[in-house]
């Protein structure tokens, strides 16, 4: 992605105009590059003191005891437990928020079966988006393949090249319909990655103007 | 770590801001965050009031802002403000200004609460994402610091500019709708909007 595409994509995230599965990307990749989390991080300075600057709406009377109503009510939730499940020692390896949509993922399902040397764990964040978490073994590569909408793809750990280009941890590769590509995973390390595909309306709104402007 | 003495009523050191946003006063960011280590340390109830009376009200205004009802508006507050004392813990003043980690929770449940709604299902205790967090910061400036140059930066900055900020990195609105209501070009939209945030981050920490 460009660098003012980029921005965009972050200052969007930050402000909560992305959906969970992008959100979660961008909430990772800040997590792992450096330059990504010190945007992300002033543009929610700036938010923050527009908060400071709300009207404040009153609440019920009763809000501040229905609210330690509720602290006292509630237990800490679980934080592992379910079924013993492959690679987990890897995946508690992984940038926090991924970690735990994936332990959250695994209590429901298995990793599916990619191909060889393809793992692909489904995340489900949100109705309005596919997320998954792709494991390759080194020098796996995933079978040749094009994409239905847009694609970003979050290089976790090790790397890969998919024939155009090389991705490292902290890049996102987008890939829409126009590419056709076959990543594979370099030797060495486990490629990790996180995939989100959001309905094609979101795209063409925020990151296809986006382009056209910013990148003539 | 300052033990921070909880009095009724107490509220240090606010001054008013020159011009611009009429007469609100300055938030004592350093006495948030110390309400904030007292809510993780002791489970202190009267510190946590003291940051529910602050900003409840002002999350609830932000969510309202953003179009929700009265009822929805005052159940994601009360949900922002559980989230806030069960996350104390999590809390760094180093890291982020009370405001900025609150505008986290709100946003993260604002996310979470649109996710909920494609979903067709409520579930009160269902938690949003963690707030994100960050290494430590390079710049010598504080959390807090970086706050008040942002918020001394807007006040320099022409009106028009603060509503294209608020619209863009409060309301998360994109560049085509803060151009329809601004009446305004898209790319002048964009590039008054990059200037700005240019400005504020060339406050912020001397990065363009």
């Amino acid at each position: 992605m460009s660098g003012a595409a980029r921005d965009h994509f972050i200052d969007a995230y930050a402000s909560g105009a992305l959906g969970a599965g992008l959100s979660l990307l961008v909430e990772t990749q800040a997590l792992i590059a450096p330059d990504v989390g010190a945007r992300v991080r002033a543009a929610e300075t700036v938010a923050g003191v527009f908060l400071e600057l709300e009207t404040p709406a009153a609440l019920h009377e009763e809000a501040l005891a229905h609210v330690l109503a509720r602290i006292e009510a509630s237990a800490p939730a679980p934080e592992s437990g379910g079924p013993a499940r492959a690679f987990m020692a890897e995946v508690t390896r992984l940038p926090a928020p991924v970690r735990a949509a994936a332990f959250e993922a695994l209590r429901a399902r298995d990793w599916a079966f990619g191909g060889p040397g393809l793992r692909i764990l489904e995340l489900k964040l949100a109705d309005e988006a596919r997320v998954e978490l792709i494991r390759i073994e080194p020098g796996f590569a995933a079978p040749r393949h094009t994409h239905a909408g847009e694609e970003y793809t979050l290089v976790l750990t090790g790397a890969y090249h998919d024939g155009i280009a090389r991705y490292g941890v902290g890049d996102i590769a987008r890939a829409g319909p126009d590419i056709v590509h076959r990543p594979r995973a370099e030797e060495g390390e486990v490629c990790y990655n996180l995939a989100v595909s959001e309905g094609p309306l979101l795209f063409t709104g925020l990151m296809g103007v986006a382009q056209k402007l910013w990148l003539t | 770590m300052v033990a921070c003495a909880i009095v009724e009523g107490a509220v240090r050191q606010m001054r008013p801001i020159a011009r611009g946003m009429g007469a609100e006063m300055e938030p004592d960011r350093a006495h948030f965050a110390d309400l904030m280590e007292s809510v993780a340390q002791r489970q202190d109830r009267a510190a946590f009031a003291e940051l529910f009376a602050h900003f409840a009200p002002r999350v609830k205004g932000y969510i309202l802002r953003l179009g929700a009802g009265e009822a929805l508006a005052e159940e994601l507050a009360q949900e922002v403000m559980v989230t806030v004392w069960r996350k104390a813990g999590l809390y760094e003043r180093t890291q982020a200004a009370v405001s900025t980690w609150i505008f986290r929770i709100a946003r993260n449940r604002r996310i979470d609460a649109a996710r909920r709604e494609a979903a067709h299902r409520l579930d009160p205790d269902d938690a949003p994402l963690p707030p994100t967090e960050f290494e430590a910061p390079d710049e010598a400036a504080s959390a807090n610091e970086r706050a008040a140059r942002v918020r001394a930066a807007l006040e320099h900055l022409p009106g028009e500019q603060v509503s294209l900020l608020r619209a863009a990195y409060y309301e998360g609105l994109s560049h085509s709708e803060i151009a329809a209501r601004a009446k305004l070009p898209l790319g002048t939209v964009k590039s008054r909007l990059r200037l700005a945030f240019a400005r504020l981050r060339a406050d912020l920490d001397g990065e363009v």
